[in-house]
């Protein structure tokens, strides 16, 4: 199996559809912090949706961290969970996959899955519109700079040259 | 009635009428979403369909993107630069490897591998997982693949903005050419290791392929000037189910005077028929097996040998829709021939990729061969070079007679009277997913396909109904 000429440590995966106003919160925080984090500490990705492909990649990291639009959770609301390996069958068995199945993907297929943490942001407007509301817009700022607070102490818990 | 169908691309459901004695005598399959894509268009300029006009699937994109840019070639009156033509081919080669490695490995593989009556809590992509983890894993590396040549022809994997009306917008390094053919002998690996694991266990199948649309129908698709594969250019062939070759060398511009679209009130999806059988005895099948049973060769070595193979399953032409799944393995190990032949071609460097000219025509048809089977897109455009009218005819939508017969046979085979088993109701779906449809494409429409099955009595009356989500 392919990988990149040197992994980061930490995988950082935005995923959500920019077209559909507050579901283009993951990307939107991922775009943020491809800014602000070296690239030999975390690698960004932003999709639309959750491929299985996927799960080769996250089976070479030591930490993966989720950002998802959740409509089910007031605007501009975080919530962070760390996340179990799935051990459910897949229900959507077409081509996009939850977090937790992607990691039992990365488990059962390449022999291991990182710790992982979703944080889901509430979101109130999902139409066919540009930019995020105003309370997903400003929750923002906060979560980057926890994100890149984790982010940090698990690259200094990684093995040299990550650190 | 069977709502939603699972593992395929869009949503629908199913209606089965049973008769006085409770036997299935009529199948509706039900395409209920909407999307309409030759009406936004209208009123754009003619140089934005290519994008556009990817945005109708997230599947197949580079179909789209290619059937548009050929159209939009015809109105610009031009001849592209023969690189610009084999880069193209290259990219829709890449498409359906990767688009058929999605149909084969991660939706049809679990049937296959676990067999139609497996518990459904096995019978997924995770079953798959654990009892045969090398499939698994090919399946996503060869989707890999097919989307890395993707995202280095077109910059992005998925809707790349790369083929432009008179060719492609950048010409391609010696550096990303060697990127590609690096990848791809392991890909060709993959392709002839699976096709030989499914040739073993097909011949478990036998009902299934006695009775997943397993009838005569004419076949359509693109070939080429002496009769071999073809997914970019050529012209069209119709055989009919003895491979007797009705048309041959038929200019696709042309079209409308093979096929005409009929509509019916339970279904947003069109129904396009063989004009000179009429509606709706014209049926006829597009795609994988529609291909390899209307030529002459497949024009690529190993791809050759299997086809002959294939060929012999059926005098004739290869009848029943549940070898579709044994010709888009052949279809992947012609892709990877054939994109290694591309790209070892010296003139596959050459920088020009480009013919410019403004509109000179006010009528356009661009044709390609889609994973699922013949795309045509037919454009027509004022003086000012804005679209005015657009018609889609979609690889789906060709099967779309097809697939209801097909449910109607398996749906009498396998459905009792007035119930619907599990196995009954995923063997009525794998009808359905044999043609891999995409719906989304087919009614230019949105989401993902779930599917529901009613059993209707004479009455009307539904007296089962069962859905999956």
């Amino acid at each position: 199996m392919p990988s990149s000429e040197i992994d980061a440590p930490v995988l950082v995966i935005g995923y959500g559809n920019a077209l559909r106003g507050d579901d283009g919160v993951g990307p939107a925080i991922a775009e943020a912090l491809r800014d602000q984090l070296s690239r030999s500490v975390a690698d960004v990705l932003i999709v639309h949706q959750l491929l299985p492909e996927l799960s080769e990649r996250l089976a070479r990291c030591r930490l993966a961290i989720f950002f998802d639009a959740d409509p089910q959770i007031p605007p501009g609301e975080i919530r962070q969970q760390n996340l179990p390996l799935s051990h459910e069958p897949a229900q959507s068995i077409g081509h996009h996959q939850s977090p937790e199945q992607l990691l039992a993907m990365a488990r059962e297929l390449y022999g291991s899955a990182p710790p992982a943490i979703l944080y889901r942001i509430g979101g109130k407007d999902f139409g066919f519109q540009l930019g995020l509301s105003e309370p997903v817009q400003n929750a923002i700022p906060r979560l980057i700079a926890d994100v890149i607070n984790t982010v940090s102490k698990a690259a200094r818990a990684a093995e040299p040259p990550y650190a | 009635m069977i709502d939603p169908v699972t593992r395929i691309e869009g949503h629908a459901k199913i209606t089965l009428k049973l008769n006085d004695s409770g036997n299935v005598v009529d199948a509706m399959f039900h395409v209920t979403q909407f999307r309409g894509f030759e009406k936004l268009c209208e009123g754009r300029p003619m140089t934005e369909m290519p994008s556009l006009m990817a945005r109708t699937c997230g599947i197949c994109p580079v179909s789209h993107l290619t059937a548009s840019a050929k159209a939009c070639d015809a109105l610009l009156a031009v001849k592209i630069p023969q690189t610009a033509a084999d880069l193209r081919r290259l990219m829709n080669l890449a498409q359906t490897v990767q688009s058929h490695a999605l149909s084969f490995f991660h939706l049809s593989s679990p049937d296959l591998l676990m067999g139609f009556d497996a518990d459904p809590v096995q019978r997924n992509l995770f079953g798959v997982f654990k009892q045969e983890p090398q499939l698994a894993r090919d399946g996503i590396r060869l989707r890999q693949i097919g989307q890395t040549i993707i995202q280095i022809l077109g910059g992005k994997k998925i809707h790349p903005a790369w083929a432009v009306p008179g060719g492609v917008n950048r010409p391609l390094s010696a550096e990303d050419r060697d990127k590609m053919l690096a990848m791809l002998p392991e890909a060709l690996e993959i392709g002839q290791r699976t096709l030989q694991w499914y040739k073993r266990i097909a011949a478990h199948f036998t009902a299934e392929a006695r009775t997943f649309a397993n009838f005569p129908t004419l076949f359509m698709g693109l070939v080429t000037e002496t009769g071999g594969l073809e997914h970019y250019d050529g012209n069209l062939r119709v055989v009919d189910s003895k491979g007797e070759i009705l048309v041959d060398q038929f200019p696709p511009e042309r079209y409308l005077e093979l096929i005409s679209e009929a509509v019916e009130p339970f279904s947003f999806m069109k129904f396009p028929y063989y004009k000179s059988l009429g509606y709706p005895q014209g049926i006829y099948r597009v795609g994988p097996l529609a291909r390899l049973n209307l030529i002459d060769h497949c024009g690529t070595p190993i791809a050759d040998q299997e086809w002959a193979e294939f060929r012999e399953i059926q005098r004739g032409t290869v009848l029943s829709s549940f070898h579709y799944h044994h010709a888009r393995l052949i279809e992947i190990i012609f892709g990877i021939e054939m994109m290694e032949r591309i790209l070892r071609d010296p003139n596959i460097l050459d920088t020009k990729v480009r013919a410019r000219a403004r509109p000179n025509r006010n009528e356009g048809v661009g044709v390609a061969e889609a994973p699922r089977g013949t795309l045509i897109h037919h454009y027509r455009i004022d003086d000012n070079g804005l679209m005015v009218w657009a018609n889609l005819i979609i690889a789906t939508g060709h099967n779309n007679l097809a697939m209801n017969r097909g449910i109607l046979q398996a749906a009498q085979h396998f459905v009792e009277a007035d119930r619907i088993s599990e196995g009954a109701l995923n063997r009525v779906e794998a009808v359905i997913r044999c043609y891999d449809p995409c719906l989304s494409c087919a009614t230019h429409a949105l989401g993902q396909m779930p599917l529901k099955i009613e059993l209707v009595n004479p009455t009307g009356e539904v007296v089962h109904a069962i859905q999956r989500n």
